[in-house]
């Protein structure tokens, strides 16, 4: 190779190197906040949660608590219901549990646990009481370069937030089964299922569907997580893609099953079993 | 969103932007085209031992942000627009996504309307996507945010930056 082929060449893979840098993404900011579920027992009334910045740059964290639950909205979409100003029905816990420390700052590869203390109202009837932890990060910005020209860009503000529950004494939980139904839409099984909490605690269980054909195959099947804090209407909407058209069982099954939260914070209740009939094609 | 003029790097004035900029120049469109641009996806983590160590120790029953990178228009000209289509990653503002498989997790991302105001805004203010997790043993969702920056003729030279708000809620379900 010539010298002039040679430092085309050295220039071409400096180049390509250059490119291959630039494409790999950096993860400048990246906060983890664990559990995601905090259960506080009334004998204990304490609780933690660790922050952890898997970042390369330096984080500030905040973390404050405010009451809210999740809920459905009118097209039967989840969400979380954040209430600034509970009233005294509502089962709040946020007002009486308090975060330590509520303002950090995570350096690249640093934990902080954060301790929750709860100091409930004396006269506080047996039952669960909520709270959502929210923990805003934001990068810590140094100096900005600045030139002559414009520059623009974004960052980012990153809320998490988890949910806290406190129980103290006798809690039971359980759902009556308001509505189901479900329906082939296009290419997907639409179901809507509206459910009642009864007791003093939230319902915390999923739902498994099984599409079953005329010789009891299981064809296609879906499990997903629920909660019913107090009532809710959810659409759900499951893929029937590749099934051959003809008659088909849906199997519903409701339980107290959960996957993301361990088992010994679920409370128990009755499953709830149900079928119907759809057609495909 | 709220847009800003950064200081310049006098070091008497570029400390933090915070404490110097106003919020009067609002000048960028944020298109607000949020989309879970993959299912699943992952980056390499090369040199990123801290970060995996941190992960690995807590990251039971968890929940985390990662921003892989900031909506950046680099150089933009005055009167004319750029925009960056939130499906392509390499130009869009990119998160990563966790849980513990079988959570439910809301994504929302709020453009503060108040903030955002001049000739050629435009965003809805509040965008929201239901990631479920389905894998093992994290899942993982990458979500992409494009937008355009429409500087108009006569802004000044300097370095603007905007801040949005992204929310990750665990529903309990």
């Amino acid at each position: 190779m010539s010298s002039k082929g040679f430092l085309r060449y050295l220039l071409k893979a400096v180049a390509m190197a250059a490119v291959a840098v630039a494409l790999l993404p950096v993860i400048s900011s990246a906060v983890l906040v664990a559990p995601h579920a905090v259960f506080i027992d009334h004998r204990t009334r304490t609780g933690q949660i660790t922050l952890a910045n898997s970042g390369t740059e330096a984080e500030e964290v905040q973390v404050e608590l405010k009451f809210g639950y999740p809920a459905t909205d009118s097209l039967g979409n989840p969400y979380v219901e954040l209430i600034d100003e509970p009233g005294p029905d509502d089962r709040s816990a946020a007002e009486w549990i308090r975060a330590y420390p509520t303002r950090v700052r995570l350096e690249p590869g640093q934990r902080q646990v954060v301790r929750l203390l709860a100091r409930p109202p004396a006269e506080l009837a047996d039952g669960e009481y909520w709270s959502r932890i929210i923990v805003t990060a934001q990068r810590v910005r140094e100096a900005i370069v600045a030139d002559t020209g414009l520059r623009a860009g974004i960052t980012f503000r990153q809320r998490t937030i988890i949910s806290a529950t406190y129980r103290k004494g006798e809690v039971q939980t359980g759902v009556e089964l308001t509505d189901l139904r479900g329906a082939v839409e296009g290419d997907s099984l639409v179901a809507w299922i509206g459910l009642d909490r009864g007791g003093n605690a939230a319902y915390l269980g999923s739902v498994h569907f099984e599409i079953v054909n005329e010789n009891d195959d299981v064809a296609r099947e879906w499990r997903t997580p629920m909660a019913v804090y107090h009532s809710i209407n959810r659409r759900m909407a499951f893929p029937l893609t590749g099934l051959v058209p003809g008659t088909y069982r849906v199997r519903f099954e409701l339980s107290t099953m959960r996957e993301d939260i361990p088992q010994v914070n679920v409370l128990p209740a009755p499953p709830i079993v149900r079928s119907f009939a759809i057609q495909i094609g | 969103m709220c847009y800003r003029r950064l200081p310049s790097s006098d070091p008497s004035q570029s400390r933090l932007a915070e404490a110097i900029v106003s919020r009067r120049t609002y000048w960028i469109v944020l298109a607000a085209s949020l989309a879970v641009v993959l299912g699943s996806a992952t980056y390499p983590l090369t040199g990123q031992t801290a970060a995996i160590t941190v992960r690995a120790e807590v990251a039971d029953a968890s929940l985390s942000w990662e921003n892989i990178q900031d909506l950046v228009f680099g150089d933009v000209a005055p009167g004319m627009s750029t925009t960056l289509d939130s499906r392509i990653l390499a130009n869009a503002g990119s998160f990563e996504i966790r849980s513990t498989s079988g959570a439910e997790i809301i994504v929302d991302v709020t453009v503060l309307p108040a903030l955002a105001v001049g000739p050629y805004l435009d965003p809805p203010s509040t965008l929201v996507t239901n990631i479920r997790s389905n894998g093992s043993p994290e899942d993982l969702r990458v979500v992409g945010l494009g937008g355009a920056a429409s500087p108009d003729g006569t802004q000044s030279p300097g370095v603007y930056e905007g801040t949005v708000t992204l929310t990750a809620a665990y529903t309990g379900n």
